[in-house]
């Protein structure tokens, strides 16, 4: 998040995944959630889930890392819960079975640690030259520039929102949430949609200011070119995933 | 190459004309100000010129509007632009890149340019307005002044013919606005014609041929820039000063007084834990019934001191005592009010009124409601009680967020740029404001460029960067 943002002077290790150019990332995503889909094994899954835990911890950010996985765990808990209440009053359900989870879980995981590699390692200004090198349309490369290039101020509207409501005295938390919902709802929703909505006004009126969206045809200035560590990894992740349906396809010619 | 004929323009839902019956003409090479009080149309007749109205905002113009010869009405806002370059108030709300040299060259891609042609627009631009050292800077690194000359960088490189600045120098520190006036001598020089819009006039005084005075969507005054330093328009159209008295601040440092207040000891703060430093072992003086002045050029850290101040901030090092006693982060927050530069941040309820009830809900509801009356009419927002905060104009939101920072009667009040955009009585009044509020014994810090302000409010500075506390002695850090 601090990284997204395109305020953090966050540095990082030459070695990282960090210079891996976006493109590589993204396409490793997109391979990973293809793969997941199709994969039911647990040792395959288990297999994918430690390359793709290794792949993220390369970045060192424990601290987001374990609240992202903090999250999982409570969803899965959550949902653990609900299904055990379900199995109480509707029997017809079957037989509450803790395997069930694994699998959804093990996905979830994979992608949760791609998708963090992703998120942790790219900045604004990356994912918009890289965004220039897959030579899109206009018509889908100007909203999307316009849409991640607006990320880092509304993340530092959000910070002032919530700064101005500590000064006011408001406490937003799961207390005032329930107690009072009607009032913090307004005060978090109010100036986070008036922004969004003033953001969104300038915004048309210095494109229009620049003619901007009129071309026919859009000409790119600066665009990425993958490296030789680019070619590796995306080499290294094929054969990861690759293996992968391997064992899956082994493990079904042994049931 | 602009000329307005008896043009008169009323926005939708509305009875009063924005503007009326506005005639002027201004050739290449020429530099005009349109200056006045807050409301009087100046926003509009921008709009008007560079089509923003009536082909984005509707509403009912009469009259004929002719850029570069052409009727306005006859071509779109991008055909518009062609010739005509709008700088905003703040340009980061223009920038669609995040670097310096892709906002450069943004504009050029969209229109199909060259890449190599692309380029080498670039590379002129970086030349001609310096901006070499940060040309693979992130925006969001710039300071203000750096942030205006990339955007008129990135306005210039699309060879307009007439440039529009909305309130240039309202967010610039005096020597940002002196290279400003350097930058659009020389364009003018180009046979470019330039429109200001402002409030600040000192800086304009060697740039301008004529000068508009607008008054209720007239004309009310026009002529040379001379007209201004007449005592009488200036008071009749509440316009500020023509001249001060130097952009230096000779203000005694509130570092050195043994007045009772707060006591800041060995501050450090650092954004990162492994950064650099923005304060290191630093010390302050903030004494009570006094207005002080925050100065120092953009990325300093002046807000991130009105925040640590306040207690939204918690510093890595060093406290904050009253009284000899050390003062927590949570009860600084009770007993600090800060009012931050952008008011819609800090605007939540339905009607003003509500706004005031929920900023003062500690209190008992008889005491609320005294306190809240008061406060609305000593900041004239009597009639405005039940209207939506956000509908409000930015002078009666910047009030409004004030009345809710003092409602919880505070011991420090921070503003964060005040009077940026405002016009000379606005000024009088926010000044007049500060030192009443000072007056009761309070510590008011005010964050701002505004040299007439500072004038005419503070007698203590804070320089920033700070000095550094190293055994007996002090230090410049920074």
């Amino acid at each position: 998040m601090q990284e997204l943002s395109g305020n953090s002077k966050t540095t990082y290790p030459d070695k990282s995944i960090r210079r891996l150019d976006v493109r590589t990332k993204m396409v490793i995503c997109l391979l990973s959630s293809v793969v997941v889909i199709v994969l039911k094994g647990v040792i395959p899954l288990s297999f994918l889930m430690a390359a793709s835990l290794v792949y993220v911890l390369f970045q060192k950010r424990f601290g987001v890392m374990l609240i992202c996985y903090g999250a999982v765990a409570l969803m899965g808990l959550m949902a653990l819960f609900c299904v055990r209440i379900m199995v109480v009053f509707i029997p017809e359900m079957g037989q509450f079975d803790l395997s069930m989870f694994f699998v959804p879980f093990l996905r979830v995981t994979i992608l949760l640690n791609v998708i963090l590699a992703l998120a942790l390692s790219s900045k604004i200004q990356d994912i918009l030259t890289s965004l220039r090198s897959l030579h899109l349309p206009l018509f889908i490369y100007l909203p999307a520039a316009v849409m991640i290039r607006f990320i880092p101020g509304f993340i530092d509207d959000i910070k002032l929102i919530n700064q101005s409501l500590k000064i006011r005295g408001y406490r937003i938390n799961p207390f005032t949430l329930t107690f009072r919902p009607f009032l913090t709802t307004r005060l978090l929703f109010v100036p986070t949609v008036i922004r969004a909505l003033r953001a969104s006004d300038e915004l048309v009126v210095a494109a229009e200011l620049k003619g901007v969206g009129y071309s026919e045809r859009i000409s790119y200035y600066k665009t990425n070119r993958f490296s030789g560590f680019d070619y590796f990894i995306g080499a290294v992740a094929i054969v990861f995933l690759s293996f992968a349906c391997l064992l899956e396809h082994q493990a079904k010619l042994f049931v | 190459m602009i000329r307005l004929e008896n043009v008169s323009y009323t926005y939708p839902f509305q009875n009063q004309k924005a503007l009326e019956s506005v005639s002027f003409e201004l050739r290449p090479g020429e530099a005009v100000l349109f200056t006045g009080l807050s409301g009087c149309g100046k926003s509009t007749l921008v709009r008007i010129i560079n089509g923003l109205t009536p082909h984005y905002y509707k509403g009912e113009l009469t009259g004929k509007v002719f850029v570069n010869k052409i009727d306005n009405a006859s071509r779109e806002i991008h055909e518009i632009a062609g010739d005509v370059g709008t700088l905003f108030q703040d340009p980061e709300h223009q920038f669609f890149a995040l670097n310096v040299d892709d906002e450069l060259a943004f504009a050029h891609e969209c229109r199909g340019v060259d890449p190599s042609e692309i380029s080498a627009t670039v590379l002129k631009m970086v030349k001609r307005f310096s901006l070499k050292k940060v040309i693979q800077s992130r925006i969001f690194d710039l300071s203000e002044g750096e942030k205006q000359k990339v955007a008129l960088a990135s306005i210039i490189s699309l060879k307009p013919k007439v440039i529009i600045l909305d309130e240039p120098s309202a967010n610039l520190d005096p020597e940002a606005t002196e290279e400003l006036a350097l930058i659009l001598a020389e364009l003018k020089q180009e046979e470019i014609a330039i429109v200001i819009v402002d409030h600040r006039l000192y800086w304009l005084s060697r740039l301008i041929d004529k000068v508009y005075v607008l008054k209720d969507g007239r004309i009310a005054e026009s002529g040379p820039y001379s007209i201004l330093k007449e005592d009488a328009i200036r008071t009749k159209y509440g316009l500020r000063k023509t001249k001060i008295a130097s952009s230096k601040i000779k203000l005694p440092d509130a570092l050195e007084t043994k007045k009772p207040g707060f006591k800041v000891d060995d501050m450090s703060f650092s954004y990162n834990r492994n950064g650099q430093a923005l304060f290191e072992n630093v010390s302050l003086r903030l004494p009570f019934g006094e207005v002080i002045a925050i100065v120092g050029g953009n990325g300093v850290g002046k807000t991130t001191l009105a925040k640590l101040l306040t207690g939204l901030l918690k510093m890595s090092s060093g406290n904050i005592f009253l009284d000899h006693r050390i003062i927590p982060p949570k009860t600084l927050l009770k007993k600090s009010s800060i009012v931050l530069q952008n008011m819609d941040h800090q605007l939540y309820m339905k009607t003003v009124c509500a706004e005031l009830d929920v900023a003062a809900r500690f209190l008992f509801k008889s005491e609320r409601e005294k306190i809240a009356k008061e406060l609305l009419h000593n900041f004239s927002l009597d009639e405005l009680a039940a209207r939506h905060p956000q509908s409000l104009s930015g002078g009666q939101k910047q009030r409004l967020v004030i009345a809710c920072g003092l409602i919880k009667n505070p011991d420090i009040l921070i503003l964060d740029e005040p009077t940026s955009g405002l016009d000379g009585m606005n000024m009088k009044t926010m000044s007049k404001m500060m030192k009443e509020f000072a007056g009761q014994g309070k510590c008011v810090l005010v964050i701002t460029h505004d040299l007439e302000l500072i004038a005419e409010a503070c007698s203590y500075q804070i320089r920033l960067p700070l000095r550094r506390f190293s055994g007996s002695q002090f230090t410049v850090h920074g």
